[in-house]
């Protein structure tokens, strides 16, 4: 993975404790991100790089650098599909 | 200001749905279209609701075979509380009731999910209830909230009213398929709005007790956006204002999954549990 991410100017996103809900306004829809997604989103939002990211991640959840790559990437497909994460 | 005119067969709207709420079998129950002076709401076969843009005129056109107890009701329950959405209200799904404490508290859920039959059995014990559904929530001093009351009537189904009220209240107007009751000796009624004690989401029907989940702060936000009167999902402002001021809410007010059985003779149990959790420190 390469590149920088940004999130869309239509995009609110709150946190709630360790959790956060996204909201695409022009859209409606709404989405929830529990501690984990919502520790990647954070990472994100302040233009980490993937790996970077991935390593953060495998720190502070005690996983595998592999575990870290699977997870991040799992989510930032979604977030993509849903128009929710723009791609620099 | 509302004003019921002639009944008239529906036309082809001037635009494409914008928006639909479906019955659970998938039909239509309602559409949403933008028009040249606001929106029009079409329940199919029953009546459509035009609502000027900045919502101070409301008007409809009944079906020719609907009747006219039927469009107050339609106007009462979904239209109103979406035009007070428009208008950037808080408006739930929501029954809410007042308790000894003489805080309030909301039981939302979408339609048959019992929010109706609690409100009302809250209210044949003394314990007065502020609306049935289309509930107001108003924030007040900065992190409280207040439920604000809306018309002193339950709808019921035929099965509750006979449960909780025996003979009872004479129905005072006949929907489709409950009955509006209105408010006599029976049934108090609280007409102030009431500080905003606890938030109850109604789950699951065949919980053989009353039992209390909480609710962390994104699943209470997802849970309150689904019960919300919302017009137009689609004026950005309206949306992105309405998510914000949801989010302060539920940082502000603790929220619950209540499951509990659907049961007539087990609605004591399920009220007094209630009175007992909301009055525990949280």
């Amino acid at each position: 993975m390469t590149g920088k991410f940004s999130v869309p100017r239509h995009v609110m996103v709150r946190q709630l404790g360790d959790d956060r809900v996204i909201l695409d306004v022009t859209s409606g829809a709404y989405f929830g991100l529990d501690s984990v997604g919502s520790r990647i989103w954070e990472m994100l939002s302040q233009r980490h790089s993937p790996a970077e990211i991935c390593e953060r991640l495998a720190l502070e959840y005690d996983v595998t650098l592999e575990r870290a790559q699977s997870d991040l990437a799992r989510l930032m497909d979604d977030l993509k599909a849903n128009g929710l994460l723009d791609v620099d | 200001m509302f004003s019921l005119l002639e009944s008239r067969a529906q036309d082809a709207p001037e635009t494409a749905a914008f928006a639909e709420w479906h019955l659970p079998d998938g039909a239509t129950a309602a559409s949403f279209h933008r028009t040249g002076l606001g929106y029009l709401v079409r329940f199919p076969l029953l009546a459509d609701f035009e609502i000027s843009n900045d919502t101070s005129a409301i008007t409809c056109h009944p079906t020719p075979s609907a009747s006219q107890a039927t469009c107050r009701n339609l106007y009462m329950n979904q239209v109103l509380p979406l035009a007070l959405s428009k208008r950037g209200k808080l408006v739930f799904h929501a029954s809410a009731v007042e308790l000894p404490s003489h805080r309030a508290v909301i039981f939302a859920g979408p339609s048959g999910s019992g929010k109706s039959t609690l409100a009302a059995a809250f209210a044949t014990a003394g314990c007065p209830f502020l609306s049935d559904d289309g509930l107001v929530v108003e924030e007040a001093d900065g992190r409280k909230y207040r439920a604000v009351p809306s018309h002193p009537s339950i709808r019921l189904w035929t099965d509750s009213e006979h449960a909780l009220l025996g003979v009872g209240p004479q129905p005072i107007e006949a929907p489709r398929s409950k009955k509006r009751l209105g408010v006599k000796t029976a049934m108090a009624f609280c007409d102030e709005p009431r500080q905003l004690s606890r938030v109850y989401v109604l789950g699951d029907p065949d919980a053989a007790a009353p039992r209390f989940e909480g609710l962390g702060g994104s699943q209470a936000l997802i849970e309150l956006i689904k019960n919300s009167f919302l017009l137009d999902p689609q004026e950005p402002s309206l949306l992105a204002s309405q998510f914000d001021r949801l989010a302060r809410l539920v940082a502000h007010v603790p929220c619950f999954r209540l499951h509990f059985p659907r049961a007539f003779d087990a609605l004591d149990s399920v009220r007094h549990a209630i009175v007992v959790h909301a009055g525990n420190p949280h």
